[in-house]
């Protein structure tokens, strides 16, 4: 090899060990937010060994220091410790009384105009047998108005992606809604150091004060999960599940806001690919569990509607027409699946929500 | 794999290297580089690469068939038979689900409801570039411009990883002849590569990736719930997010082969400097318009057949320009609005065209001769004299200038906007939002920054472009690491936490 050459591939080299020592942690990441498979396995036993050694030397945090001026920061910052997530320790106060709720003090800001009548159907807050009965009970529906508009959450994955914004279109023009897409595609909750959610959700809450959220969250959980005792739990075993579970109560208890906001969490549609249909089944059924845990959770069957009988299909009629309602990846929903997933989450929205009709 | 991840790049760091070891012995460089591009492409979805496979021993079968036959008709029949073949295969990956919704909403709207089997079929990345590159192949064999390859040297030509998924879309001849012998290691244009790396990263994260996530997606998502500056802001900020994108994918994929000895064509020159729609196409994926002059429009008949059938072929080939580009009617409606432009512009201008061989992009010295020459079928190119780069800006007349470069430049946002849009009722909503008062929530100095800047750097003399490569191709190995190293870490800091988004071209 002559220098032109030699020169091109050691500059490339060199840049890349460089870059490898001053950020291993982002290495990290995006090795925890990888399939299971070589690659990642690859990644992390380069990333792990240069972490520890970049560590020794300061060099991350040197480099950290200098770029500290270029972050934007979009949310919670990424960290070296231990995602909340994946603390032992991490405790959830509880859930704020039922009398609190419905005292006039906390409603006279936000709720003015509160409908006074109990939700209708079936589908409100289920609790353990532990819990105060009043918790049980359908909260009275609160009428936004443009004073006091609902200020309403979307966030998820890429599966937000179209439902956040048809559903922000239907609620704008209502004129008491106002509605935030936060949409973090490629996160999951089973790679807290790639997106720790419960950092995420928190940082949310902070930032966006939400009446309610509704959360699609999942598509990229269908991989190995690592524990809080630094093992692995495989895709699909029953300590993934268990795992999964703890993780939906603890971010879904962070947006509830301690049973003051509902917690809409629609559930994943079978897709094309029968593992991936699987894996979200355990995280819907890991969801429903979740959801007698979390005062103001509630799973939004989707499912029914797009894939019943737990069937894939691309298309479905709709107004009497056969539509495509499916993305070609045979996950997510296209634009025309996306609407009837937001008109199934505005009908559940309905039931904590005196909403005008669109 | 997309370029700008720690997997790319310890992929690319280990390929190069290999490459360099293995050029000097043809035999053993080019199924390795062969194998590593179909590692790069299986790397998504490992069944894609059979597909790329069969769309190889299909087109060099069909080429050498071509090429032996023995007569005129039955060269026609084949090529017939290869252009149908890849058209096949594009349309049933892209335009299946398009089609049959389509047909069946018509069929349901006259009172003729059938039951179609409506299928979503999983897309292929980069089905739409190789199916061009293929079928350029196999019509400039067909028309004698060049003779098949060999079958490994077409296979490393359709599957060559920089350029596989998103273009440039590089013609059979201009990639074959830099096989036919080893890359000379001392004639690597580092310094055009560096740059091309840097600067394609830094406008695909920082400026495309910063300005969707915060200007671009929430307007265009919600446009109701935005006020006039933002919305029209939003417009401007999806022009220059677009071109960032696409460039900047461009460079970067350009930059990789100069690393690997190989030159790409360039693929766009300042577009939003153009002063006509004409001179638009002509800097605007470039790879993509002169395809599309060469082997559609001028095949049509360009502009030999009359003033009617020349607008008649414009029209069709900016409408088909537009549905190469996803299967959706918005996309069509975008090239609708270039085909019309350009078809007005035409008419302005009278015939003063049809001297200079046809509206869309020229590259100079170039021709399109092939073929027997005395008959101007749909397949065959006739010889046409080359027509010259012409710059349709008069000089001495600055304020015309202006005047048209406004227009044009606002003719292409408007186009921007149905590309842009996922249906025609955000387009309605993107209108309303303009005539609302609402203050601004997104604006903010960065992103005006942001949007300046792509525009800007459109103007920047090509003297400045070239000292500076000329400049960094004089440093050494520890400047060009410190360059490359301190655009990674610049970049990846501005990054959202989740990473690169999906370059736009991608999805076709």
């Amino acid at each position: 090899m002559r220098s032109r050459a030699r020169t091109g591939y050691t500059s490339v080299l060199v840049a890349a060990v460089t870059v490898l020592l001053l950020t291993p942690t982002s290495l990290l990441r995006q090795g925890e937010a990888m399939q299971d498979g070589v690659t990642r396995s690859v990644t992390l036993a380069v990333a792990r060994p240069v972490s520890a050694v970049s560590g020794a030397l300061h060099l991350e945090r040197t480099a950290g220091a200098l770029l500290a001026g270029l972050h934007i920061g979009d949310g919670a910052e990424a960290s070296t410790g231990t995602p909340l997530l994946l603390r032992k320790d991490l405790t959830l106060p509880p859930p704020v009384p039922p009398e609190a709720l419905r005292s006039p003090g906390r409603g006279a800001g936000r709720a003015a105009g509160t409908g006074g009548r109990g939700a209708a159907g079936g589908a409100g807050i289920r609790g353990q047998s532990g819990l105060d009965p009043r918790l049980l009970e359908d909260p009275p529906r609160r009428r936004p108005t443009a004073a006091h508009p609902l200020r309403l959450l979307v966030t998820g994955d890429s599966l937000v992606g179209y439902l956040g914004a048809q559903l922000a279109n239907s609620l704008e023009s209502t004129g008491v809604v106002h509605t935030q897409v936060d949409v973090h595609n490629g996160t999951g909750l089973t790679r807290p150091f790639f997106v720790d959610w419960a950092s995420l959700a928190a940082q949310q809450v902070e930032r966006f004060h939400p009446d309610a959220t509704v959360v699609m969250l999942g598509a990229n959980d269908d991989i190995g999960m690592p524990l809080p005792n630094g093992r692995v739990a495989a895709e699909g075993s029953p300590q993934w599940a268990a795992e999964y579970q703890r993780r939906l109560e603890i971010v879904m208890g962070i947006l509830g806001q301690r049973g003051r906001a509902p917690v809409l969490w629609l559930s994943l549609p079978v897709a094309r690919e029968a593992r991936r249909s699987h894996d979200y089944a355990l995280i819907n059924a890991a969801a429903r569990q979740a959801a007698r845990a979390v005062p103001s959770m509630r799973v939004v069957e989707v499912g029914e509607r797009l894939t019943p009988g737990g069937r894939y299909r691309d298309s479905m009629t709709i107004d009497r027409r056969n539509r495509i309602v499916r993305q070609p990846d045979g996950v997510h929903l296209n634009q025309t699946g996306s609407r009837l997933a937001a008109d199934i989450a505005l009908d559940a929205l309905r039931h904590n929500y005196d909403l005008p009709r669109v | 794999m997309i370029f700008p991840t720690p997997e790319f790049a310890a992929f690319f760091v280990v390929v190069l290297w290999i490459s360099w070891r293995l050029m000097p012995h043809p035999g053993r460089w080019k199924p390795f580089v062969l194998a590593a591009s179909y590692v790069f492409y299986g790397y998504a979805d490992v069944r894609f690469t059979l597909l790329l496979a069969a769309m190889t021993v299909m087109n060099q079968l069909f080429a050498v068939r071509i090429h032996r036959a023995t007569s005129r008709r039955a060269s026609w029949w084949l090529i017939r038979g290869a252009v149908a073949g890849n058209l096949a295969v594009l349309g049933w990956f892209k335009y299946y689900g398009f089609f049959v919704s389509s047909v069946s909403a018509t069929l349901t709207r006259i009172g003729l409801p059938v039951p179609l089997p409506i299928l979503q079929v999983a897309l292929p990345v980069g089905v739409s570039f190789f199916t061009f590159q293929a079928l350029s192949y196999v019509i400039d064999v067909h028309r004698r411009v060049i003779q098949p390859a060999k079958p490994l040297d077409f296979a490393v030509y359709l599957a060559f990883f920089p350029h596989l998924v998103a273009g440039p879309i590089v013609r059979a001849r201009e990639f074959l002849p830099q096989l036919e012998s080893p890359r000379d290691p001392r004639r690597v244009e580092l310094g055009r590569a560096a740059c091309l790396l840097v600067g394609g990263l830094f406008k695909k994260v920082v400026l495309a990736d910063v300005l969707a996530t915060r200007l671009v997606d929430p307007v265009f998502g919600v446009p109701s719930a935005h006020g006039a500056a933002d919305v029209l802001l939003a417009v401007y900020a999806y022009g220059a997010q677009i071109y960032c994108d696409f460039s900047g994918y461009t460079d970067m994929a350009t930059g990789l082969a100069l690393l690997l000895g190989f030159q790409f064509p360039r693929n766009f020159d300042s577009p939003y400097t153009a002063t006509s729609l004409q001179d638009f196409w002509r800097r605007w994926h470039m790879t993509l318009s002169r395809w599309l002059r060469d082997y559609l429009y001028i095949p049509l008949g360009g502009n030999r057949r009359g003033e009617w059938r020349t607008r008649g072929n414009l029209m069709l080939t900016m409408l088909l320009g537009g549905l190469w580009h996803g299967a959706a009617w918005n996309f069509v409606i975008w090239g609708g609005i270039h085909g019309t432009a350009l078809v007005l512009e035409r008419s302005r201008r009278g015939d003063a065209d049809s001297d200079r061989g046809g509206v869309l992009a020229a590259e100079p010295g170039a021709t399109t001769q092939g073929g027997s020459g005395s008959r101007t079928a749909v397949l065959e190119a006739p010889a046409e004299p080359a027509p010259s780069r012409v710059r349709p800006h008069r000089r001495g007349r600055p304020l015309r200038t202006m005047v048209a470069w406004l227009i044009t430049q606002h003719v292409v946002l408007l186009a921007w906007v149905f590309f842009r849009a996922p249906d025609l009722h955000t387009v309605g909503d993107l209108a309303g939002s303009l005539w609302d008062g609402a203050p601004s929530t997104l604006v903010s100095r960065a992103l005006l920054l942001a949007v300046l800047s792509a525009y800007a750097v459109q103007w920047a003399p090509e003297s400045w472009r070239e000292r500076i490569h000329g400049t960094v191709d004089g440093w050494g190995t520890v400047r060009l690491a410190l360059l490359l190293a301190s655009a990674v870490l610049a970049t990846s800091a501005l990054m959202p936490r989740e990473g690169v988004a999906p370059f736009i071209y991608f999805r076709f």
